[in-house]
């Protein structure tokens, strides 16, 4: 689907307006800092520890690259090894980010379904009222049976994309 | 709160979906976009609290306020912010009672809007509903003929409506065939 810029940003907090990142040193030059506490920083779990591509949602999956090695050092603990840190850190920022990124998208996907499908029943019953055909069962009017085999599969594609609907 | 068929709030939320897609590596929306993505956001929220008391008046002036406002022209959602304002104001149109009202409203907002999406399909549909309570007065009126037309108006904007639905629901859903 295309554009549409807006609101993104006030409901899923995409990256796409995540505002700039702090070139402040992050707290990973410490020893201590470790994945968990980035883990807090980002509600959403991607790629754990154990390296799986972990299911954040029905058909949402992230693929791993969490590191080979450890932030807390045992690799190389010569002069590169602070290097190394601050990639392995980078690509696990980009990695949260390109989660919460999914999420919001699947979560604003599913508002557009929803309401898709929420409008194809709506015009249904507007339909089958002009048409007489009212009152549940055979529609006598072809206008009003296409508009409700509409309405069922509508249904059926939110139900498989999006089984609970987005509150507002 | 409003008695629409949808929980079309605000809208501006609905759509964001471009941004996070598609549009993941389209220029950030710049800060003076978002202060005007806010201001509609309020409105939207206004619009509730009104809509909600039954102040159908204040609720359109508010969305008045959302068609009054200046999206920069670079800004790909500014139809939708504009569709959306335009399809709640004949919603509003129609909760008072003036559908004649609305048709001219939603019949503005179409020459407008050229995207396929679902504001537009709900533009159809207020289209259609505005149609069918004008067939509805003109057979209270014993104008069948009026009547007769006005009702193949309002199923020719009802089955649009469908139509770009379904196609918006395909390609969001390329799975899930019926």
């Amino acid at each position: 689907m295309r554009r549409v810029g807006l609101a993104a940003l006030f409901v899923c907090g995409c990256a796409s307006y995540s505002g700039p990142r702090s070139t402040a040193a992050p707290p990973s030059a410490s020893p201590s800092y470790s994945a968990q506490s980035t883990a807090r920083e980002y509600p959403v779990s991607v790629g754990g520890a154990s390296g799986g591509a972990q299911s954040l949602q029905p058909g949402l999956s992230v693929a791993p690259s969490t590191p080979s090695y450890s932030l807390q050092g045992g690799v190389d603990d010569g002069g590169g090894d602070e290097a190394r840190r601050e990639a392995a850190i980078t690509r696990w920022e980009a990695q949260l980010q390109r989660g919460r990124d999914e999420l919001a998208a699947t979560a604003t996907q599913c508002r557009v379904i929803c309401m898709a499908a929420s409008n194809v029943c709506t015009a249904t019953r507007e339909i089958c009222r002009l048409t007489g055909d009212l009152i549940a069962g055979v529609a006598r009017d072809p206008r009003c049976a296409r508009a409700r085999s509409a309405c069922v599969d509508a249904g059926r594609r939110r139900d498989g994309a999006c089984p609970v609907c987005p509150e507002r | 709160m409003s008695a629409r068929p949808l929980p079309l709030l605000a809208l501006l939320l609905a759509l964001a979906f471009g941004a996070c897609t598609e549009q993941r590596d389209a220029p950030r929306v710049d800060e003076a976009t978002m202060a005007v993505l806010g201001t509609a956001r309020a409105l939207h929220h206004e619009a509730d609290v009104y809509e909600g008391a039954g102040d159908f008046a204040r609720a359109s002036q508010a969305m008045e306020r959302v068609l009054a406002l200046r999206l920069p022209a670079s800004f790909a959602g500014a139809e939708d912010v504009r569709a959306d304002a335009w399809g709640r104001l004949a919603e509003l149109d129609l909760r008072r009672g003036d559908p004649d009202r609305a048709l001219d409203r939603v019949d503005e907002a179409l020459a407008a809007t050229r995207l396929e999406s679902v504001l537009q399909a709900r533009l159809y549909m207020v289209r259609g509903q505005s149609l069918r309570a004008l067939a509805d007065r003109a057979a209270g009126a014993r104008d069948e003929a009026a009547a007769a037309r006005r009702r193949d108006e309002a199923l020719a904007a009802l089955e649009r409506s469908i139509a770009i639905n379904e196609r918006i629901l395909r390609r969001l859903t390329p799975g899930s065939a019926r």
